[in-house]
């Protein structure tokens, strides 16, 4: 019997994809591929000629929409509703004024050392009091979308998710599978063998901490990758919504657990714009991990009670 | 000449027609034949098949009751 998995590596959403999965042939790591690409090539804001860009070009107008981007917007509502609005979508403005207009793949991120030496006083990301999110109409009956006059939204973290757990669909029925989008994970399969989860530390990029998980998702948002100077100091691409500005909340890397990638993705997230203690609370549920400004790493719920610490 | 519609003349001499038994005979061997050919080409594809480096895996896929041999491969989840 064949012992190893199909390994299949590619890049959508600006990330590493990568494919994990026990099965004769390769088929099924190349139907992730094209679900990916597929998905990306709909969804990016870096692309004029995407269904993103052309919907967020009709701000105030209903706009017929493809499943995928009914889909990926649907996922974004359901985000910032989950998180009591602060993950939102509609922060396009903000995150382009600090700095992040153009696509970041490929450019060396500054170094976060630097940037928590320099950031501001930390304060807890708080909502946007307009919440301008609640306001997308969203029809999957008549298949439109109309956003709010002068809205444009970004649909990255949701999106990558959203594909992540599509993609864990088309694999359910395989022995072992495994899909990581970037630090979105979904692992799975019909068969209940533990995998080993690796939290990676953003300041010494070593394991900080690993546990095992059967089934579920796993999801890491942080200020490292997509850090960068301005003239007023270092930016990165996660906005307090409230402020319109990057979030210096004192966590500089959530990972969260859940059923779902898309959850996990919105549990990391909000954890980090919450701050340590909010954020601490809120990962208990599922289960996490954060890492703080100083590099000390905090574990939540679960985590903190089943898992075991990664060698030094 | 003749024309189109005019009957054809009759043939002087009719073949021998064949005995019932050896057309029993004749079809029996016929069937014998397509059974060995037919039982040939599963044999040989299931020996074919035994010798594919996936076939055993393909079943172990579909099928939950088989484990694979193996741990599944680490993963590592990191800022993105």
């Amino acid at each position: 019997m064949p012992a190893t998995e199909h390994h299949h590596r590619f890049r959508a959403f600006g990330t590493d994809v990568g494919v994990l999965v026990h099965t004769a042939t390769p088929l099924d790591a190349l139907r992730v591929h094209a679900l990916f690409g597929c998905m990306h090539r709909a969804l990016t804001r870096f692309d004029a000629s995407s269904e993103l860009s052309a919907l967020n070009a009709r701000a105030g107008q209903t706009v017929t929409a493809s499943d995928t981007l009914l889909r990926a917007v649907d996922a974004a509502l359901w985000a910032a509703r989950a998180s009591d609005g602060l993950v939102d979508a509609t922060v396009l403005d903000a995150l382009e004024h600090a700095g992040y207009a153009n696509s970041r793949d490929g450019t060396t991120p500054a170094p976060l050392v630097d940037a928590i030496a320099a950031a501001p006083a930390r304060r807890p990301a708080t909502p946007r009091p307009s919440a301008r999110w609640r306001d997308i109409a969203l029809d999957p009956s008549r298949r439109t979308i109309r956003l709010p006059a002068e809205v444009r939204i970004d649909l990255g973290g949701s999106a990558k998710g959203l594909a992540v757990d599509l993609a864990a669909e088309l694999l359910g029925r395989r022995a072992t599978y495994a899909v990581n989008a970037g630090g979105d994970i979904r692992i799975g399969g019909t068969h209940t063998i533990p995998r080993t989860v690796h939290i990676r530390h953003p300041l010494n990029d070593e394991i900080a901490h690993s546990f095992a998980l059967t089934t579920g998702a796993v999801a890491t948002s942080g200020l490292q990758t997509r850090l960068w100077r301005t003239e007023r100091g270092f930016a990165h691409h996660l906005i307090d919504p409230g402020r319109g500005t990057p979030a210096w909340t004192g966590v500089i890397q959530a990972t969260a657990l859940a059923s779902t990638a898309l959850e996990a993705e919105t549990l990391a997230k909000t954890a980090l714009l919450r701050g340590p203690h909010a954020g601490r609370d809120l990962l208990a549920c599922h289960g996490g991990a954060m890492v703080l400004d100083d590099g000390s790493l905090v574990l939540a719920g679960g985590l903190a009670v089943t898992s075991t610490r990664a060698p030094a | 000449m003749r024309s189109p519609t005019a009957p054809a003349p009759r043939r002087s001499a009719r073949a021998p027609r064949p005995s019932l038994s050896a057309t029993v005979l004749r079809l029996t061997a016929a069937a014998l034949v397509a059974a060995v050919l037919v039982w040939t080409v599963l044999f040989a594809d299931l020996l074919l098949k035994r010798g594919e480096p996936g076939a055993a895996l393909s079943r172990t896929a579909d099928s939950p009751s088989s484990q694979p041999a193996q741990a599944p491969a680490p993963v590592t989840t990191r800022t993105s």
